[in-house]
Order: structure tokens, then C-alpha cells, then sequence
């Protein structure tokens, strides 16, 4: 194995900055500011991004009731437990109508993705025959 | 006596998982009787391999509980309940810093981890640590027990599957591609990749593409501040996969002509492992579980400085006889994590301890 001198190529690389004047800082990551909502940040339609949000929406629809909280202070932990024992008549029916209301959300998009790949087919067929169409055409002439 | 592993949570095809998996096996073949338990498992793994924890029988007083540590989970707190002996495999926890303003859950459950961690120095008889790294932080916590260093087993057999050749058709070209593979998540600091790749297309080479490989479930905001980030730097030709299959992720290694990595913490990082494998040079930022992965292969960033780091990836990618040396030093480096050794580690490391 062929050492190499990183000390000479340390001094290259700070040879090369000075050479090629970068700007210090073009903008920080604390700069950006987040944006409000996903939503507001798509580009134009793409059929790996509605897969895989479809693919968290398929796992996800349905909201676990008993997510266990985790806490190192008994004190805490009972507290929580109270909490978590008064409230449920509330939060339960809450948690399932949430839950239903994903279910069928997600059931629609399914379907939308279905018909979706239907068309895309239909589409394939079409090209195909006009393609077929034309070669018809020409061999007629 | 029966050895049980415990985990909360078994993920397809994670770090911890294969690791849990290859010790079962290891375990097996010295002839005791052992199970996973866990408290979530992936629908992905093999039925029957793994139970979930509520059906985990009583536990004897010369039983073995190997319990992986990862994160803030109940198990944390159920674990010193156990009347039998313990032996904890380390395999760090994020600091929850770096998911303030990104996920308030991730926070939580890694500020409860460590508190986890700090407690349960009293329960742990024996312990693992995936790195140097992680051992100090075990010490630092106040562990007394002894603690070994065992690397993660990893699956080396996997990596000569067929890659998917529709990605590699597709990116190969006279571009430079840069990888980085690891979830989207803040202290991965893609965004100083993002920035690297900034300084190397605007001032080095336009004929550039950056490809950050990693799901980003749970992080939405912290990728969509990336986003926004590549849009403000008007950059081009930065692609995020998102979750990838197996052989999606085996085409962007061979694609790779570089392997960059930023990460402020790892406890381990197997991506740089997966790199060396793939003969990718890597640069790296040379910090906690990293610098010990590495151990001297790879070209380290001793600062963060993006515009050193951007100018590391010309060294490498225009001068063959750095390439070659980086290259070799990695192999070198490789040869440590063979499945061989590790597995030897761990007989002889339970045999002692058993």
C-alpha cells in the first residue's frame, strides 16, 4: 500500500479555497424557514411520492388508544395513568371516529391509486393502437 | 438455563435486528435455549422468530436476559423486575437535542432512554458496547460492570445480491455521484451534505448528483426543511429515495463514487461498513461512533467545514492514487468487522460470562 501525504494534500485543498473564492456562507440550514404545511411544498405530480405516502397512510390509518407513555418518575407514571384512566370516555370515541375517518380516506385514495393505474393502462392501450393505426394507414397509401 | 433476548422494538433489516438475529443464531449453535422477545415486531420477519414480550415466561434465577438498549421504552423500567442475570448490549441513544422543533415523540423517548441508560447501571451485570464510543458513554453514565466491545454482526452475504439494475441504467454516467445512506434525521446532519454538495457543483464540478438514501418516516419535518433548503440553494440534481428496497439501496452503492458522510452522532454506523464493502471512498466527519468505525481508514474531516469537506471529494474523485489508498486502507479496516471474528468475539464473551 502507496502511503499518500495528506499534509501535502491538506495544503493543495487550502491552496484551491483561496484559488476559487467560495462565498463563506451562500445561506444557513437555520436560515430556511419551515414551511407550514407539506402540502404547500409538492412539485408537480410524482408517482414515487403518492406511493409512498400512500404506503404511510396504509400503515398508519388507525390510531393506537393504549400508547404506552414512557417515564422514569413513579410519581409521573401515576399521574399519567389517572389522567389517562379519566379521560378515555373522551378521547376513546374521539381516537375511533379519527379512526374511521382514516380508514375510509385511506380506502378512497386506494382506490383513486387503482383507477389511476387503470387509465395509466388504458393509455398504454391506446398509444399501442394508434401506433398500429398509423402503420396501417401508411402500408394502405 | 435459557438465554433470552429482549428488544423493543424488531425492525426488517435495522441494525439492531440483524445484530439480535445473527446473536440468536451464534447462541443457538453453542447448544442453549434462547428466544427473541420484543415488543413490536416487524410483520416483515420470519414467523415464529420472534415473540412478543407479554408472552415471556418467568424468568429463573440462572436464566440470561441479553437486552438490546436503543431507546426510552418501558422495558427500561421492567428489566431491573427480572429475577434473573442481565447483560446489556449497548447500542447508544440519539441525544434528544437534536430532534427539538422536529419531533417532540423522538425527543421524549430519547431523553427517557437515557435516563433509562443512567438506571439501569445498577441492574446491568455485564455489558456490551457496539464501539469505543458507546463504552465511554456507558462509563460516563457511572457503569461499573465490566464492559466488552462487540462491533454489530453484520450481514456481509446480503450485499452480493443483485442491485437493481433499472437505477444503475439510470445513473450511470460522466456525473460524480455522491451517497449518503441513513435515515433522515437530525443529527445525520444531512443538511451539511446538502451543503458540501452545494460548494463541490457551484465551484468544482456542475456534472455532480447527490443521492440521500434513507427513510424519513416520523422526520417529515426535518426532510421538508431539507427540501426547502435545496430549493433556497437553487441546487439541482439532489435526490432524496425515501425507504428503499434491499436491492434499490444495493444500486445506489454501485453507483457511488464517493461516500459522504456529516453525522455529528452515530454509535456505530453501519452505512460506513456497507461503504467500505462496496470499495467507496469515504469522507467523513470524524466524531463519536464514526471516528470509531472508521479508526483511521477513510479521508476525516477534523472540523466540520463543508468547503473542506467539498474539496476532499475532488481529491478523491479526480486523484486515482488517493482513491487506491483510501480504498485499500478500508479494506484493511474491513477485514475487522468479518462475521468470523465478531461471532468468535461473542462465543468467547458469553462463555466467559456464562
Amino acid at each position: 500500500m502507496n502511503r499518500i501525504n495528506i499534509d501535502q494534500i491538506m495544503e493543495e485543498i487550502y491552496m484551491n479555497i483561496k484559488n476559487r473564492q467560495y462565498d463563506i456562507e451562500p445561506l444557513s440550514f437555520e436560515e430556511v424557514k419551515m414551511c407550514q404545511s407539506a402540502i404547500q411544498n409538492l412539485d408537480g405530480y410524482s408517482t414515487k411520492d403518492f406511493l409512498y405516502d400512500l404506503n404511510y397512510i396504509i400503515y398508519n390509518w388507525n390510531i393506537p388508544g393504549n400508547i404506552t407513555t414512557v417515564t422514569s418518575n413513579p410519581l409521573t407514571a401515576l399521574v399519567k395513568k389517572v389522567v389517562h384512566k379519566l379521560t378515555r370516555f373522551i378521547i376513546f370515541p374521539l381516537i375511533d371516529f379519527q379512526s374511521s375517518y382514516n380508514a375510509s380516506t385511506c380506502r378512497c385514495i386506494i382506490q383513486i391509486k387503482e383507477y389511476m393505474f387503470e387509465i395509466e393502462k388504458y393509455k398504454e392501450k391506446i398509444n399501442k393502437m394508434e401506433m398500429e393505426i398509423e402503420e396501417l394507414k401508411s402500408q394502405n397509401k | 438455563m435459557r438465554v433470552i433476548q429482549l428488544l423493543p422494538t424488531l425492525s426488517y433489516g435495522d441494525a439492531v435486528g440483524n445484530d439480535t438475529i445473527a446473536i440468536d443464531s451464534i447462541i443457538k449453535e453453542l447448544g442453549y435455549d434462547t428466544k427473541i422477545y420484543a415488543e413490536n415486531i416487524d410483520h416483515r420477519i420470519a414467523k415464529g422468530l420472534v415473540k412478543n414480550v407479554k408472552r415471556m415466561p418467568e424468568l429463573q434465577k440462572h436464566d440470561v436476559v441479553i437486552y438490546h438498549l436503543s431507546m426510552g421504552t418501558v422495558l427500561n423500567e421492567q428489566l431491573s423486575s427480572f429475577n434473573c442475570r442481565k447483560l446489556i448490549v449497548y447500542h447508544n441513544i440519539t441525544p434528544p437535542h437534536f430532534f427539538k422543533g422536529y419531533s417532540q415523540v423522538s425527543e421524549v423517548l430519547c431523553s427517557e432512554g437515557i435516563k433509562g441508560v443512567q438506571r439501569l447501571r445498577e441492574v446491568a451485570e455485564y455489558c456490551w458496547a457496539d464501539s469505543a464510543y458507546n463504552r465511554k458513554e456507558l462509563l460516563n453514565y457511572g457503569y461499573k460492570c465490566n464492559i466488552d466491545i462487540i462491533p454489530i454482526v453484520i450481514p456481509f452475504d446480503n450485499y452480493a445480491k443483485r442491485p437493481k439494475q433499472l437505477i444503475i441504467n439510470k445513473y450511470r454516467d460522466d456525473y460524480v455521484n455522491i451517497v449518503f445512506v441513513g435515515r433522515v434525521v437530525p443529527n445525520k446532519k444531512q443538511e451539511d451534505i446538502i451543503k458540501t454538495f452545494y460548494y463541490y457543483k457551484k465551484y468544482i464540478n456542475f456534472k455532480s448528483r447527490l443521492f440521500l438514501v434513507g427513510s424519513y418516516y416520523g422526520m417529515e419535518k426535518y426532510y421538508e426543511k431539507l427540501r426547502m433548503y435545496v430549493q433556497e440553494l437553487k441546487l439541482s440534481d439532489v435526490h432524496f429515495t425515501g425507504q428503499i428496497k434491499f436491492n434499490e439501496l444495493l444500486s445506489y452503492y454501485h453507483l457511488a463514487d464517493v461516500f459522504l458522510c456529516m453525522s455529528e452522532h452515530e454509535g456505530f454506523c453501519i452505512p460506513l461498513i456497507e461503504a467500505m464493502y462496496f470499495g467507496i471512498p469515504i469522507i467523513a466527519y470524524d466524531d463519536t461512533g464514526v471516528r470509531d468505525t472508521l479508526n483511521g481508514a477513510g479521508f476525516r474531516l477534523e472540523t466540520k467545514d463543508c468547503i473542506i469537506a467539498a474539496e476532499m471529494i475532488d481529491q478523491v474523485v479526480s486523484k486515482k492514487e488517493i482513491k487506491k489508498y483510501l480504498i485499500d486502507m478500508q479494506n484493511k479496516r474491513l477485514e475487522e468487522f468479518s462475521y468470523e471474528l465478531t461471532k468468535n468475539k461473542i462465543i468467547s464473551c458469553l462463555k466467559k460470562w456464562i
